[in-house]
């Protein structure tokens, strides 16, 4: 453990880009594993993979933190975003065979963390900030062409966060949050009273908005952040709510292109324990579940897919989700290191010295 | 073969780091910072909010350069005091958006001048009339708009009787005065909020924990300086070219660099008077270098009443301001890393992310 750990320090410390050579020779062999941006013990950021057993694989350096990774349906090619309100993007190769891509949003926008590949992965659509005009946009990067980008969506709101490729691979769906922010304002919410977040669909062919639904008036302080989908086809989301602490709304849900959005049912206690943050939402490998995860609280709850709680979980920072590969549970990891999976109780499977940050992506390699 | 690496119960994933504190040295910090600071300095910008209202009023009463002058000198203090407790991160702010009413900064877009001057441009009566005026952008509610009206281009015409430039004014001071009062009475040794702050427990909604309450004091004070550091950075700018002296707040009245400086200070003074010491006894050392960061700070810093617009470009002035903003680097490693460590309470690197 202690090679892995000195090899993967070495490869932070290291000035520029780079891709880490094979922790362990058994790394290429395994198909499935894990991607997750995260914090090195000497400060620097940058991309681990793992496998289920939490055993790091890899790492690549980024030049700032980090956010979501998105895999492309080969699992060949996998790329890490900037957090807000960066503009850095890497393509990179999850097993390791070349070198990584660094691109940028073009000046005037920033990315917000998180893209999806579509198009059969010829084309990858990102969440962006045209901050100067206060307008969320789909910006679109041919793959092909090392990433150039060809153009941008307008999604007729502010502050897209999540966005994921539907099962079809042509429907894109867009957790549209509502919340105005500046790079030159850092994290400050610049709308707080007037925010409007709404759940867009776009139809990654022609770009149009088939559907953008808002949430009832009285939920409009309801961030949408954070997706993923069940194995009906419906799209759970996950909210961070801004008005006042003591009001306890409800902070997941789920709607599909056609049908309106309907938010899961719960006791009082159960939304009190999540303290008003969902940070990450995961399906189920099989569909069956959908987990969502508030590091604010150090909590995550997993529903059935008639939106029941079927089980509650400490985790203490915990955030990054994804389901994993074998069986019906979920991989979970924290901003402390811990890597735990939830089936049934919650089992502890490795602590590193990594800060996960929030996003976990499960990638099965060519 | 599951690797179970080091630890095997899964409770102890829940445990925040070591080195934490008994819950009765948390508790007894909670409730001296409730006592000590928080309703202190809540009560202090009430006051000044009521000096400011005062004096807005008596101008429109009498137009005049005493009175123009009163209300101005007024809004230093009232300004000061709201800076002292802007970056708390607690629920009284969060609610009803009182905190983006009295003050709307960072504001890059200039989004409170516009629509100021929009109002003015049309004298919209509805500004003028405090219920109607909480139905517009919060932006034209607070401090942002009052330095405007009475230090913005125009504001020598509140001397000859600028009736509406003036009762615009005043509506503002009302309404940031009502907040302010609404707002001290929450803190209040008996009130709403100091009740949940002091007796947390799994039926508080905010509070389960003297560990929570603990964290979201100290993630202020980290806000703080962080807020600060990024509002210098980026009056600064990389380059003297490229530096932004109108994104500082209420630059107009020359408060700008003396906002910053107690938006930077106002909470890690507050948690220093409120036992942060006794708190943390055996990192005695950690609080020694937090009071010498914050005393270099204040030197390094222009005196009150600097103009940022000159400091910006003066090369002592703007070596200076760059010599505070590296104080508040270390401030934010000091107050955002080493205290919570010391406090025992995880901040958390996914909690405070907001994404």
């Amino acid at each position: 453990m202690e090679i892995e750990r000195r090899a993967l320090l070495k490869c932070a410390a290291a000035a520029a880009l780079c891709v880490a050579g094979p922790l362990r020779a058994r790394a290429t062999a395994l198909g499935d594993i894990f991607l997750s941006a995260c914090r090195f013990p000497d400060g620097r950021y940058g991309i681990v993979s793992f496998d289920p057993d939490g055993l790091i694989l890899r790492s690549v350096a980024l030049p700032d933190r980090g956010h979501g990774v998105t895999v492309s349906r080969s699992g060949s090619l996998a790329v890490a975003f900037a957090r807000h309100p960066r503009a850095f993007a890497l393509a990179f190769d999850p097993a390791g065979h070349r070198e990584p891509v660094l691109f940028n949003a073009p000046d005037g926008r920033h990315f917000y963390g998180h893209g999806a590949f579509a198009h059969g992965d010829s084309l990858l659509f990102a969440t962006e900030n045209d901050y100067a005009a206060a307008r969320g946009v789909i910006g679109v990067y041919d793959v092909a062409a090392a990433f150039r980008r060809i153009g941008e969506i307008d999604i007729g709101g502010v502050g897209p966060h999540e966005i994921l490729a539907m099962p079809d691979g042509r429907t894109l769906a867009v957790a549209v949050g509502g919340i105005e922010t500046h790079p030159d304002a850092g994290d400050a919410k610049l709308n707080l009273a007037t925010m409007s977040p709404a759940l867009a669909f776009i139809d990654a062919a022609s770009g149009d908005v088939t559907a953008s639904h808002k949430l009832d008036p009285a939920l409009h302080q309801l961030s949408i952040r954070h997706l993923a989908v069940d194995g009906n086809g419906a799209v759970w989301f996950g909210c961070q709510y801004e008005g006042p602490a003591g009001d306890l709304p409800p902070l997941i849900g789920r709607a599909t292109a056609d049908a309106a959005p309907s938010m899961v049912v719960a006791a009082e206690r159960d939304w009190a324990a999540l303290r008003n943050y969902v940070g990450s939402v995961a399906a189920s490998r099989d569909g069956m579940f959908v987990a969502c995860s508030s590091p604010v609280a150090g909590q995550i709850v997993v529903l059935d897919r008639a939106g029941i709680i079927v089980g509650r979980y400490t985790l203490a920072d915990g955030c990054g989700l994804a389901g994993l590969p074998s069986r019906s549970g979920f991989i979970a990891t924290s901003g402390a290191g811990d890597i735990v999976e939830l089936v049934d109780a919650l089992t502890p499977v490795a602590r590193t010295d990594l800060a996960f940050d929030n996003h976990v992506a499960f990638a099965r390699l060519p | 073969m599951k690797r179970v690496v080091c630890f095997a119960l899964a409770v102890f994933l829940a445990l925040p780091s070591a080195g934490a504190q008994d819950a009765a040295a948390l508790q007894a910090f909670v409730d001296r910072a409730a006592a000590d600071y928080l309703g202190p300095a809540f009560a202090a910008f009430a006051d000044g909010a009521d000096t400011l209202l005062s004096a807005a009023t008596a101008l429109c009463a009498a137009p005049g350069e005493p009175q123009l002058a009163a209300a101005r000198e007024a809004l230093l203090p009232a300004a000061l005091a709201f800076a002292r407790v802007m970056p708390l991160q607690i629920a009284p702010f969060v609610e009803d958006h009182r905190r983006e009413r009295v003050l709307y900064w960072p504001d890059p877009r200039g989004v409170a001048l516009r629509q100021v001057q929009e109002l003015l441009a049309v004298e919209d009566e509805t500004a003028t009339d405090l219920a109607r005026l909480r139905d517009k952008s919060v932006a034209v509610q607070g401090l942002a708009a009052i330095e405007f009206l009475l230090f913005g281009t125009g504001s020598e015409g509140l001397v000859t009787g600028d009736d509406y430039r003036c009762r615009f004014a005043a509506t503002a001071a009302a309404s940031m005065a009502a907040i302010a009062a609404n707002l001290a009475a929450m803190v209040a040794p008996e009130g709403p909020f100091t009740r949940s702050l002091r007796e947390s427990g799994p039926d508080n909604v905010l509070y389960r924990s003297e560990a929570e309450a603990v964290s979201d004091l100290v993630l202020s004070a980290a806000t703080a300086v962080e807020s600060a550091h990024r509002g210098l950075a980026t009056v600064l700018g990389a380059t003297q070219a490229e530096a932004m002296p109108r994104t500082a707040p209420l630059w107009r009245s020359g408060l700008g660099i003396t906002f910053i400086a107690a938006l930077a200070t106002g909470v890690a003074d507050g948690l220093l008077a409120s036992g942060l010491r006794e708190a943390v006894p055996a990192h005695a050392d950690l609080v020694d270098e937090i009071e010498a960061a914050l005393a270099r700070l204040r030197r390094a810093l222009p005196p009150p009443g600097t103009a940022v617009a000159d400091a910006v470009v003066d090369p002592v002035l703007r070596d200076a301001l760059l010599a505070a903003l590296a104080i508040l680097d270390e401030l934010k490693v000091l107050l955002g890393e080493a205290l919570p460590a010391a406090l025992g309470v995880n901040l958390g690197f996914n909690a405070l992310d907001g994404d």
